[in-house]
């Protein structure tokens, strides 16, 4: 390929960047079965995932926002089939991952690639740091020893732990650094797309800097796609271009950063941003919704809208009728029956 | 290699541990020498010990026999030395088999858990039903006694305890990220399972292995004992413990101690040798702990 | 003026590894009053966990040692009490919520169990009452439905939920210290408010004092009264919250605050500090930020002491003076917010 030609390849790329959708996510559901008793036997289930639909453009960072627990990893991990799915599908270019068999699957497996959340768990601790960045390029029979070490030792700079350290066990690591290696492992592969899972949270603010910057590089240069799961809303705002936002298993609110951050329509939304620490000791915010009452059970969740219990516009209805995801301005998706008491209030 | 190198530091970094590495490294080599330490009088057969009368009572300690003979005249010091080697054999082999059988049985189970999981562990639990010695016995005297024979009875009934140890290990270190990262990655089973599942649940069947290095040929010692293991005359510490038994206390009156030897050498012999492998079991156990290791 | 609670005095933590002897930790004094929180951030791999795993004397047995230094706790110090002595402390008066809550929960155990066992221990509680107390507090720290989450294995968790099980375990016995490495990473921002805010009241009711190390410069800003910068190993600006937010005085301070996205503002590229920080066993002469400090000079092969800018306010720079006046050059960065 001449040059010419790559250029005129990522020009068109440039431009379908807006249509072409990579991932799309259909009604994912995922129930835990709750077992109890001495025979273990199950007695409910925990809907982690309930109903979740949403797509992912080729090219773009789609943000992952919501409460702990309210099911952003086991998300991710279904989507990668790491955990089975109860129901839905996946389609990733196209194809419906859920219908793929385990052989089958493989052939994604390095075009998908995850960072996992914790990064103290996610690490074998009896294997040098060498080789478990290098597990995937032998799993996918890339190069001989010599060559993935050297691959090795370029994404171990790239990620900032000094290459020295690479005949290290984990243990040996601090969180930060940890999380690092995660990272490289996950990129070293080249994937496609990339489920971050947390996966900045761990590390302080300058390098937290380096790896975002190193993320966005690596999408201008290889075009990447991130499902990016954070906390840190400062993050997420700088990283995506859209915003999902969950609550206990649910979608309830999508659209692109700036309406996220300047026009919330879902009142949940709203109360995530007030809190948002401001690294200022001076301000005491005085904005902030603190929310009310108990966050409700998966297994065990609220009638109608699953925010009721805790919101603040709540109306009779909101306990009995579920409000659906609409589409409430172009792109913009919101699930809640009075967005737009809250839309006035924006104003 | 470095790692090993390194338990190995650790290991010598405590006198107990010191004292166990000892012991056991003195009965491999007596083990080792044993046909130097005590020359075979039947070279074609070494495990007989040899015979220096029939007289029925034995004989004291002489520049002949060092520890003395037992009843039937044989050399008791022989018997030691040979039976060190019986001992260690039966273990390394009984323990090996065990071991091959209980980790594959119980690595499948827990790597693929569901239905194979519940067959698997059903056919433990039906051998487990079985209480250990009389399920031994049943065995041997249905295949007939011998030294080989009982090994194969002890590995028939001994494999589940490894089996259901490595099983539960696996169950816990599976509930960690890094397997499931390892899936992601997109490594194979086999490799899950040899690089990741095992090298991180074996250690407790390491240490289990180790102190039974100490109780399974006492089994099979006490098989002997009872007559159902080796023919009598072959070198082994429950022949010497069986022959010592109508001697412990002087049955014709006199002197109550005054065989004392027929009885004293063997059990020292078999209390140190099981002192040997319970004190590496508990080094083990202190050293091969993950975060202390590499 | 508020008791000293604790005093770390020249803390000197080294590694034995196979490569060598390395110091995670050189020559770090602070102290933290009664009923105060002092906020210590860094570069990750600075030795904040260690300082603070050196105080609770849990440095991994076979391979960590304190070479040097004191910990005055309550007037004592406790590096020379006995091992059965520091199990008391441990828990009852020093408490520690882990940065890695999988591997500081044990697997096989409930979540449950493993408060009520704190309890038990420390509290001397019945079994029954134990139990109670632990549900009560999965409820103070917002577990919901805590009834059946006592009986949840850690594995059954989110890690949100992990997380405040280990604050739940922290807090049971009423600790005079409470050090919190990371304890809010694995939260969402508004349980991350309650559970701070769950926190300061706690403090207060029984005014207890909180070293909380953090990565979230915003999360300091809320609780903390005074902040403690670390880099490699050492301490490099010390001082109130307000002032040190204010008018950082050292480059990595500076550094650090340029690089957080800020809320209100967006930037196309994060700023972030060039360079790595200088591996343990490479530790550039001299001040140890010099191989990426924008402001260095030849002085700067020599080891800055801790220099005082104001009354209570200390950096370990040799340009702690002209800094300021540094950073004003710089046009349109402004460091300092407010
Ligand atoms: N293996 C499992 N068995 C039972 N329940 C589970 C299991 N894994 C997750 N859950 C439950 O599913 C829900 C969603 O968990 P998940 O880890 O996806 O949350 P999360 O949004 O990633 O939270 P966090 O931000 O705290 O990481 C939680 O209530 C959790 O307790
Ligand atoms: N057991 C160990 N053996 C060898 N080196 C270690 C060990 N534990 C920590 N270190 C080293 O000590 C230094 C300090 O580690 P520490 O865990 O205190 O960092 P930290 O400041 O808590 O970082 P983070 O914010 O990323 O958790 C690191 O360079 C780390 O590599
Ligand atoms: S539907 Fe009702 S309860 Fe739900 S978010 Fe909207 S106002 Fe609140
Ligand atoms: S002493 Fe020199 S190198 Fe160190 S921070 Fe100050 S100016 Fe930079
Ligand atoms: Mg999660
Ligand atoms: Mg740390």
């Amino acid at each position: 390929m001449t040059l010419a030609e790559v250029k005129s390849i990522q020009t068109t790329q440039n431009q379908s960047k807006n249509d072409q959708i990579l991932l799309e996510v259909k009604n994912l559901k995922k129930y835990f079965p709750i077992k109890a008793g001495v025979f273990r036997s199950t007695v409910g289930w925990v809907k982690a995932v309930d109903d979740v639909s949403f797509y992912i453009k080729k090219g773009e960072t789609l943000g992952l926002v919501g409460e702990s627990g309210c099911g952003k990893t086991t998300v991710g991990q279904t989507i990668l089939r790491l955990i089975e799915p109860t129901g839905g599908h996946v389609f990733y270019n196209n194809v419906d991952l859920f219908k793929l068999s385990k052989g089958q699957m493989k052939k994604y497996r390095s075009k998908l690639q995850m960072i996992f959340q914790d990064p103290y768990s996610s690490l074998d601790p009896r294997m040098r740091v060498k080789d478990i960045i290098a597990e995937g390029l032998k799993a996918a029979h890339i190069g001989n020893t010599k060559e993935r070490y050297e691959k090795v030792r370029d994404y171990m700079q790239r990620v900032g732990v000094s290459p020295t350290y690479m005949n290290r066990f984990p243990h040996e690591f601090s969180g930060g650094q940890r999380q690092r290696i995660g990272i490289a492992r996950a990129l070293v592969l080249n994937p496609e797309l990339i489920v971050a899972d947390e996966a900045v949270s761990a590390l302080d603010a300058s390098v937290q800097a380096q790896v975002l910057n190193l993320l966005d590089d690596l999408q201008q240069e290889f075009h990447l796609t991130y499902l990016f799961i954070a906390h840190n809303l400062s993050v997420v705002r700088h990283v995506s271009d859209r915003v999902v936002v969950m609550y206990l298993g649910k979608v309830v609110e999508i659209a692109n950063k700036h309406e996220i951050f300047s026009d919330p329509l879902h009142p949940y939304t709203k109360a995530l941003l007030s809190a948002n620490p401001i690294p200022d000791p001076t301000v005491k915010r005085k904005d902030r919704i603190i929310l009310q009452g108990d966050v409700p059970s998966p297994a065990n969740p609220p009638s109608g809208c699953r925010f009721h219990t805790r919101c603040w516009l709540a109306q009779p209805i909101c306990a009995q009728e579920e409000p659906k995801l609409e589409e409430v301005h172009p792109g913009h998706f919101v699930a809640c029956h009075f967005w737009k008491n809250l839309e006035d209030q924006n104003k | 290699m470095e790692g090993f190198v390194k338990v190995l530091r650790k290991m010598f970094r405590h006198p107990v541990s010191i004292a166990g590495i000892i012991l056991v490294l003195l009965f491999l080599s007596i083990a080792i020498f044993a046909p130097l330490l005590a020359p075979p009088a039947y070279p074609w057969n070494p495990y007989m010990m040899p015979q220096s009368g029939l007289s029925a009572v034995p004989q004291p300690p002489s520049p002949q026999h060092i520890f003395g003979t037992t009843q039937g005249q044989y050399d008791i010091y022989y018997g030691v030395i040979w039976g060190t080697r019986t001992a260690l054999e039966v273990g390394v082999v009984v323990i090996g088999l065990a071991l091959v059988i209980g980790i594959l049985i119980g690595t499948l189970a827990a790597y693929f858990g569901g239905w194979v999981d519940e067959l698997l562990m059903r056919i433990t639990d039906i051998f487990l039903a079985f209480p250990f010695f009389v399920g031994v016995i049943v065995v041997i005297t249905i295949i007939g006694p011998g030294i080989t024979n009982v090994m194969w009875a002890l590995v028939i009934f001994y494999w589940m305890t490894y089996a259901r140890l490595i099983r539960g290990s696996i169950l816990e270190v599976k509930e960690n990220q890094y397997v499931m990262a390892a899936v992601a990655l997109g490594t194979p089973g086999g490799r899950i399972i040899t690089r990741h599942l095992l090298p991180n649940s074996i250690y407790p069947v390491i240490i289990q292995a180790s102190m039974d290095m100490a109780t399974i040929p006492l089994t099979a010692a006490a098989l002997s004992f009872l007559g159902l293991g080796a023919p009598v005359g072959y070198a082994d510490w429950g022949q010497l413990a069986s022959f010592a038994r109508n001697w412990i206390i002087t049955p014709s009156g006199g002197n109550p101690f005054q065989y004392w030897y027929t009885i004293f050498f063997p059990s020292v012999t078999i209390v140190l040798y099981a002192l040997g492998w319970n004190l590496l079991g508990d080094t083990l156990r202190d050293i091969l702990d993950p975060r202390m290791l590499i | 003026m508020a008791q000293k609670l604790l005093e770390v005095k020249d803390l000197h933590t080294v590694f034995h590894t196979e490569d060598g002897t390395v110091e995670a930790v050189s020559g770090v004094n602070f102290e933290v009053y009664q009923g105060e929180t002092l906020g210590i951030v860094g570069e990750s791999g600075c030795g904040k966990s260690v300082t603070s795993l050196s105080i609770m004397r849990l440095l991994p047995k076979q391979t960590g040692e304190i070479t040097k230094g004191e910990i005055i706790f309550k007037g004592k110090d406790i590096l020379k009490l006995p091992e059965n002595e520091m199990r008391h402390v441990r828990g009852k008066e020093i408490a520690m919520i882990f940065q890695e809550p999988m591997t500081a929960l044990n697997p096989v155990y409930t979540a449950g169990e493993q408060v009520a066992e704190m309890v038990e221990l420390h509290l001397g509680m019945s079994k029954k009452d134990a139990y109670n107390y632990a549900v009560e507090m999965f409820r103070k720290v917002g577990i919901p439905m805590p009834e059946k989450r006592v009986y949840n294995y850690p594995h059954e968790l989110s890690g949100g939920l992990r997380q405040r099980v280990m604050i739940a375990m922290a807090l049971s016995c009423n600790p005079s210290l409470l050090i919190a490495d990371e304890p809010t990473t694995a939260l969402d921002v508004t349980i991350q408010a309650q559970v701070l805010d769950l926190m300061r009241k706690l403090l207060k009711e029984y005014n207890s004092s909180l070293i909380m190390i953090t990565h979230d410069l915003g999360v300091v800003a809320e609780i903390a009264q005074r902040v403690a910068v670390m880099y490699a190993g050492q301490i490099v600006e010390y001082g109130d919250v307000v002032t040190v937010f204010k008018n950082p005085s050292h480059p990595y301070t500076i550094g650090l605050m340029k690089a957080i996205p800020r809320p209100d503002v967006e930037v196309e590229r994060l700023i972030s500090i060039e360079g790595n920080v200088p591996d343990l066993f490479h530790m550039p002469k001299g001040c140890r930020f010099n191989n990426r400090c924008p402001y260095a000079i030849d002085k700067c092969m020599e080891m800055p002491p801790l220099f005082e800018v104001e009354p209570g306010h200390l950096s370990r720079c040799w340009r702690y003076k002209e800094i300021k006046d540094l950073l004003k050059k710089e046009d349109g960065v402004d460091v300092g917010r407010g």
